[in-house]
């Protein structure tokens, strides 16, 4: 039986890697954003502009239960041996795709994504724990104006073109972390790497895109008293390099950079000529944790101190000009995880909230100072029941606020928004065994964008930023509703490995209040996604 | 010339005569009874998971010739293992190698019990690199062997990738986009010839039997860009998927008299054959799809049939362009024993191969242009080799070797050309014509097809004994060589001709059959002995001993006379001074035979205008060309040669080790292209208008009559290149509470080139001179020196834990020095004196370089006042993770230039460094057997 469940296990790896396929951002531990993420790779000194977020589910019969830990919440690896006990191996291959006008500029019009996954965890030893995963994408990005990275980032350098022609991605994220208990003390090390290529197929005009992404977490923990104590303490340090090229071979286009909220000028290009860019980003934190058990609940807390030094550059030269966006802030969070009164199911709550401050200069005006400024944070709060109220019945409950405030000046141009999104979110789940190893679950959720703030007016600037950046203020600036709808299904071979299917759809659109924001994009946005997941 | 003429002669009695002697050295010695003093080495082999039994495993004494395979029980039995320290190696399809280093009694068996695991990953130690203190079988020189789990662990599509792991090679990415080639301890100079020459000088060993190229004739006219060839330079390495080699030897030392027809070193490559369960691999990046499946299973009556495949598509831009190269590689391994075995060897030992394998490349640019540039290559080898050993005696052996291989080039490439009005003929013969006018826009094509022919034979006997004092390692042989091309050769349409430059006052290719190319035959015949002895206390002297005489004949048999003859003396010594010291050195020589292309070059055909009369009218038009066909042959043309030396100290403590070795090597008589000054007379002829519509008439005798120079480039032994270096492996004890080893090597080598003969500089100086008749003189240099420097640093973090069955290999390669130099570049007085339109050579004296009357001559040699090409240090990293996966499988994350460095460098310098950009991929290994109910 073994040697039959271990075969399927290997020939949907097989057939994964086959398929050419798999999961980047699969491959971390997913989560909500309250929840944190104990991976090194997540982006540190940014706080990345979502579009409408949809909400998310608990996955009662695919996904692990949400944690709450210095190393699950906050990362430190040095708290894994005492915060891991257990054992888990998950090859997964997803397909999802999304579609759908109501995007910002910026967004792909339509994306479809193959990936594959294999993610685990176990302890080593008597003093050990570590926890690692692969994963690699194929993707295929239809009307793509940005052949950035990120083009939702903080840092003002973004740039957009008007080739439109469609990108295929190709990208593998590999991380692995290892904590070792000498005594009361942890050592952990964390590493992950990323990296990705994209790229159009003989196009007229061929863009290109590559990009790696290291990152390195080392923490240190140690245990105290007999109340479960530990205080961790530990250092990130992640960097960015992306290569970005538009090229005119046989066609022309136009690249826009979209710094600040100045009116953008085209840059056209015409055979055979090209567009480079060169970005390279370099980031740190250090954080400081504790988390100790009290009436029957773990509670964490933590605080880390952030920055961000981002370079870019359109020439390859020694020592060339450089573009900048450096950022500084903080995160302080606190989370707790226990039982529920009289034995009726768990809970994991958290709250984070991180504050960044930023701002950009240009090489070529270097003696003018700082350009643009940011000061944007983040509040993200969450909690998660899980409950098994009647015999062969689970039930999950999930409920989020979140709160961004984000203040953007463009200096130069003395044009500046400021803007208050609140999101609630929440969704329900429930299962039931239907014997034979056999569960099947169904979910709900519901999400709503309610913003206020205040923008420039976009009438009375030009087209260029017409077409570029008030579309995407007025899509922030404009409440949205977002729904979801899960059916997934569970079932346990006799040889002991689990096999979940899941689907989700998601659709969003927005809702207009009395005031129209002018350029907004019209019609929804929808996302589905089937995974298949071998589990051990 | 006449005294060499007959010692050449002498030679061809002589050869048979030594031959003989050679084998028949062995007879006496065959009936040796097994010598006292030496060890017993006996075991059994067992599986590190379930303790079964392992048969048919391969365990051999490191560096020796020592071997034998267990029975069905797992046991093994090694005698006449030479006392002291020794390191154990034990193989198996399908196992992870195992290395144990044990100390031989030198009256007692020792017992030493190995045990095999299914998964390297899960070993406490997997090497993943090249052996720093590894030996080549039967080779006392530098060399770096690479075993399957560090083949496995190389992100590599053919042999180059493998050969990353060697000192001193820079890292690549894997792919099958150009043609790759081994070049050993070499630096790269600003002469692309010197990289050439290094290329040619590495041989390639392919299962017991030399590659060659030697009769490669596939290199294109002047001019034509696409057609890709390695004439003149070594195999293309493509042919060579990394995924069915099982282990890799890499002598850069001083090789034993056993290996010829190299100038650099050996590159001895086994395949997988045996008893495998089947495994399939699946290598995949944004560039490649890789598939490889090896099985083999045993037959009655002791034999073992294996086959292995490989496919590959590689995409050489994607994004770009529609450029493809695809690979299919079949190899068929067929084993059997016959007669009674002894100690699990049979009395005859077979071993047949034979070796499928295409390259092809097709290259074009997007749909609608593809008409304008477009190119395919299609290589296709068959190769068909036979090994058996036949045992004499107790000890003795007689090892036959033979193979026959045939290479099929084929070739086409095809380019929109434009040029003004230029006259040419297709005159194959001296003369004058009537010419024909090429003028607009054309579609040039060629077609180039060439089917190379090696045939191989060697006939070795092996005669261990004991005399002297020495344990002896006899070996004597004779090798005989055929190479021939046969095919059509290169073809175009001659009024599509694809050099633009097609007026050949330089001269230049007409079409020309390979099948018309004399074949290549040669003779070797060699004798080596490894002597060991146990000196005071642990000391331990190891020699080897040889002397190799390779024939280059003047005809196309063996038995026709010898054109040129090197006589090869070789000599490795290894002191075991402690246990954990030795300390080696070694001297030889070695020598390499010339290629078809250069022994008989392509005649060069010049074509001097004599009427070039362009009206408008294409009825008018009137060329009149006069062909002249200079021979470039040069009968005096032999073999190239090149002395070895080395030295180094080798200290291996627990499983660190460490080796450094300094070597310096010189070739002489390198084959390169002299140019040698020559004139053409042109006679210039006035021209009368006829009626309209028909062409001028000629007037006799002609207006006038000048000079056209030109050099005709004959190949010559005239390439000296002179190495020297350093070459550091370290492999540092594990930190055990991390998992964790270094391992550091580094190479430093330098090349200082120098071709005798002129050196005109660049082309376009001497082109200017033939096309200019008012100018007189042009300056010559000579004997240019070019030379290269690299220091190369590569560390290698090796992360492991077992009990995950993962491994992280992090490398990081530092390339501390990279500088060329080029004498004479920039210097205006560094010419050597002038050319005239007659081709007479007139040397200035250096007195009187600054004299006024030589102002004209005073230019750099290579047109530019700058000459600094030294490029700063800088470094990149790739990473590696394997992780095994349920069966027996495992999967492994790739990554190449990890951190997208992009290395350049402009300031100051004209050689800008840029490495590769980034690369990832996955590599899926999955044995079938455990999927088809096989081995668990």
């Amino acid at each position: 039986m073994r040697r039959r469940s271990a075969l399927a296990a290997t020939m949907l790896l097989a057939l994964a890697v086959f398929a050419a396929a798999a999961a980047a951002q699969d491959a971390r531990t997913a989560g909500p954003g309250w929840a944190g993420d104990p991976s090194p790779l997540p982006p540190v000194g940014e706080l990345v502009r979502t579009g409408a977020p949809v909400p998310s589910f608990p996955l009662l019969l695919t996904a692990p239960a949400v944690r709450a830990g210095l190393h699950w919440t906050f990362g430190n690896p040095g708290a894994l041996p005492f915060e891991l006990d257990d054992e888990r191996a998950e090859f997964q291959l997803r397909q999802a795709a999304e579609t759908g006008e109501y995007h910002r500029p910026l967004d792909p019009a339509r994306a479809r994504q193959l990936t594959a996954s294999g993610s685990g965890w176990r302890t080593v030893g008597g003093a050990g724990a570590v926890r690692g995963g692969v994963g690699v994408e194929r993707a295929s990005l239809d009307g793509l104006s940005a052949n950035l990275a990120n083009p939702h980032g903080m840092s003002p350098h973004v740039y957009g073109d008007t080739s439109g022609t469609p990108l295929g991605r190709t990208g593998a994220r590999l991380e692995g972390a290892g904590g070792w208990r000498l005594g009361d003390w942890g050592l952990g090390l964390a590493a992950g790497y990323e990296t990705w290529s994209t790229r159009t197929d003989l196009a007229q005009v061929p863009r290109f895109q590559r990009g790696v992404m290291p990152g390195v977490t080392a923490g240190i923990t140690r245990a105290l008293g007999s109340r479960g104590l530990l205080l961790g303490v530990h250092g990130r340090w992640q960097a960015q390099v992306q290569m970005n090229s538009v090229s005119a071979r046989t066609g022309g286009t136009s690249v826009f950079p979209l710094e600040g909220h100045m009116e953008p000028s085209a840059v056209d290009l015409s055979p055979p000529a090209g567009f480079l860019r060169r970005i390279e980003r370099d980031g740190g934190a250090a954080g400081l944790g504790a988390s100790i058990a009290a009436v029957g609940i773990r509670w964490v807390a933590l605080g880390e101190v952030m920055r961000l030094s981002e370079k870019q550059t359109s020439l390859l030269q020694n020592d060339p000009p450089f573009d900048r966006w450096d950022a500084t802030g903080h995160t302080v969070g606190l989370a707790a995880e226990g039982g529920l009164p009289r034995g009726l199911g768990r809970f994991v709550a958290g709250i984070r909230w991180t504050r960044l401050a930023g701002d950009a200069s240009r090489e070529a005006i270097e003696e003018e100072g700082s350009l643009f400024d940011a000061t944007e944070e983040v509040v993200d709060a969450g909690i998660e029941l899980r409950l098994e109220p009647w015999p062969g019945w689970q039930v999950a409950a999930r409920g989020a606020l979140a709160h961004e405030h984000r203040v953007r000046d463009d200096l130069v141009a003395d044009v500046g928004w400021s803007l208050r999104v609140w999101r609630p979110a929440a969704s329900l789940e429930a299962a039931r065994e239907l014997g034979r190893g056999l569960a099947l679950g169904i979910g709900g959720g519901m999400s709503r964008t309610t913003p206020i703030g205040s923008l420039p007016n976009p009438n009375s600037l030009g087209p260029n930023y017409q077409q570029w950046l008030a579309p995407e203020l007025a899509y922030y600036a404009t409440p949205a509703l977002s729904g979801a709808f899960l059916l997934s299904a569970r079932w346990r071979t006799p040889g002991g490995s689990v096999l979940t299917l899941e689907g989700q759809y998601t659709s969003t659109s927005p809702r207009h209040a009395f005031l129209r924001m002018p350029f907004v994009p019209e019609g929804d946005r929808r996302a589905w996604q089937i995974a298949l997941r071998v589990l051990r | 010339m006449e005294g060499s003429t007959m010692q050449l002669r002498a030679c061809r009695r002589t050869v048979p005569s030594v031959a003989l002697v050679l084998l028949a050295l062995a007879a006496p010695l065959v009936a040796q009874e097994p010598p006292e003093g030496t060890g017993l080495v006996m075991g059994r082999v067992t599986d590190a998971e379930s303790g079964e039994p392992l048969a048919a495993v391969r365990v051999e004494v490191e560096g020796t010739e020592l071997g034998a395979l267990t029975d069905s029980t797992g046991a093994y039995r090694l005698t006449r293992v030479p006392p002291g320290p020794q390191v154990l190696r034990a193989e198996r399809l399908g196992y992870a190698a195992a290395r144990v280093p044990v100390t031989v009694p030198a009256r007692e068996a020792l017992v030493q019990n190995l045990t095999l695991a299914p998964s390297a990953l899960r070993l406490e130690r997997v090497l993943v690199t090249a052996d720093p203190a590894g030996r080549a079988r039967g080779e006392l020189g530098t060399a770096s062997v690479i075993g399957r789990d560090a083949i496995a662990h190389q992100p590599a599509t053919t042999l180059a990738g493998v050969l990353n792991l060697v000192p001193g090679t820079p890292m690549q990415p894997p792919g099958l986009g150009s043609v790759q080639q081994a070049t050993l301890r070499s630096a790269p100079t600003t002469d692309f010839q010197s990289t050439e020459l290094a290329a040619f000088g590495t041989v390639i060993i392919l299962d017991g039997v030399p590659l060659s190229n030697n009769a490669n004739l596939h290199s294109p006219p002047a001019g034509v860009t696409g057609v890709r060839g390695a004439a003149r330079g070594g195999i293309d390495l493509r042919r060579l998927p990394a995924s069915t080699i099982e282990r890799v030897e890499v002598i850069r030392g001083v090789p034993s008299a056993r290996y010829g027809d190299l100038t650099q070193g050996a590159i001895i490559v086994d395949t997988r054959a045996g008893v495998v369960d089947p495994d399939l691999s699946v290598q995949f990046d944004a560039r490649t799809l890789n598939t490889s499946l090896v099985a083999g299973r045993g037959l009655p009556r002791g034999q073992t049939a294996t086959a292995s495949a490989d496919v590959t598509r590689y995409r050489v831009s994607p994004g770009v362009t529609d450029d493809q190269a695809h690979r299919y590689t079949l190899q068929l391994a067929h084993r059997m024993g016959l007669g009674a075995e002894l100690e699990g060897e049979p009395r005859l030992l077979m071993d047949t191969r034979l070796d499928l394998a295409q390259v092809r490349e097709d290259r074009a640019l997007r749909e609608e242009d593809a008409d304008e540039l477009h190119s395919w290559n299609r290589d296709r080898s068959m190769r068909l080799s036979h090994r058996s050993r036949l045992r004499l005696g107790e000890e003795a052996r007689l090892h036959v070797t033979a193979s026959a291989e045939h290479l099929r080039q084929r070739s086409y490439w095809q380019r929109r050309l434009s040029s003004g009005a230029m006259p040419f003929t297709d005159r194959l013969t001296e003369g004058q014509a009537v010419g024909r006018f090429i003028a607009g826009s054309y579609l040039a094509a060629l077609n180039m097809d060439g089917d190379q022919w090696n045939a191989y034979t060697r006939l070795e006997t092996e005669v261990p004994g004991l005399w002297l004092g020495f344990e002896h390692g006899l070996r004597g042989g004779v090798e005989l060589r055929r190479e021939w091309n046969a095919g059509p050769g290169y073809r175009f349409d001659m009024d599509r001709p694809p050099q633009i430059s097609f007026n050949g006052i330089e001269g230049f290719d007409r079409p020309r059959r390979f099948d018309e190319i004399p074949p290549l035959a040669t003779t070797a015949l060699y004798l080596d002995d490894r002597l060991t002895r146990r000196l005071a206390g642990d000391m331990l002297l190891r020699l080897q001993a040889g002397l190799r005489w390779d024939l280059l004949h003047e005809g196309t048999h063996w038995a026709s006379g010898v054109r040129d003859a090197v006589l090869q003396p070789r000599l490795n010594a290894e002191l075991g001074v402690l246990p954990w010291l030795r300390l080696r050195g070694g001297w030889g020589r070695v020598a390499k035979t010339p290629t078809l292309l250069h022994l008989y070059p392509a005649p060069a055909f010049y074509d001097v205008i004599n009427v070039n009369w362009y009206p408008d009218d294409p009825d008018e038009r009137l060329a009149v060309l006069t062909t002249s066909i200079l021979d470039r042959t040069n009968a005096e043309l032999g073999l190239s040669r090149a002395d070895k030396a080395e030295a180094g100290v080798e200290v291996g403590l627990g499983d660190s080790a460490f080796s450094l070795v300094a070597f310096r090597e010189r070739i002489s008589g390198g084959v390169g292209l002299r140019p040698e000054p020559s004139w053409l007379p042109r006679d210039r002829y006035a021209v009368e208008p006829t009626e309209p519509g028909q062409p001028p008439r000629v007037i006799e005798p002609p207006e006038r009559t000048d000079t056209v120079p030109v050099l005709v480039q004959r190949p010559v032994n005239n390439t000296s290149v002179s190495t020297r270096g350093v070459e550091l492996t370290a492999l540092l004890p594990e930190i055990r509470f991390l998992r964790t080893r270094l391992e550091l090597n580094a190479a430093w080598v330098q090349n200082e080139q120098r071709r005798d003969g002129i050196d005109i500089g660049g082309i376009t100086r001497f082109r200017d001179f033939q096309l200019t008749p008012a100018q007189q003189r042009v300056p010559y240099w000579e004997a240019p020196g070019r030379g290269g420097r690299r220091v190369l640093g590569t560390y290698r973090i090796i992360h492991q834990q077992p009990e995950l069955g993962l491994v992280v290999t992090a490398t990081v390669q530092h390339n501390l020095v990279d500088r060329v130099w080029d004498d004479a570049a920039t210097d205006p007085l560094a010419f050597a004196g002038y050319l005239t339109r007659e081709g007479e050579v007139v040397p200035v004296p250096e007195e009187r370089r600054e004299d006024p009357e030589y102002a004209d001559l005073r230019h750099p040699r290579t047109g530019l006042l700058v000459d600094l090409r030294s490029t700063p240090a800088d470094w990149m990293m790739g990473l590696q993770v394997s992780k095994t996966l349920p069966l027996e499988g495992r999967l492994s994350f790739w990554a190449f230039n990890v951190l997208d460095r992009l290395g350049y460098f402009i300031e100051g310098t004209v050689q800008p460094r840029l490495y590769p950009s980034t690369r990832f991929g996955l590599e899926l290994t999955m044995p079938l057997g455990p999927l088809l109910g096989g081995r668990p």
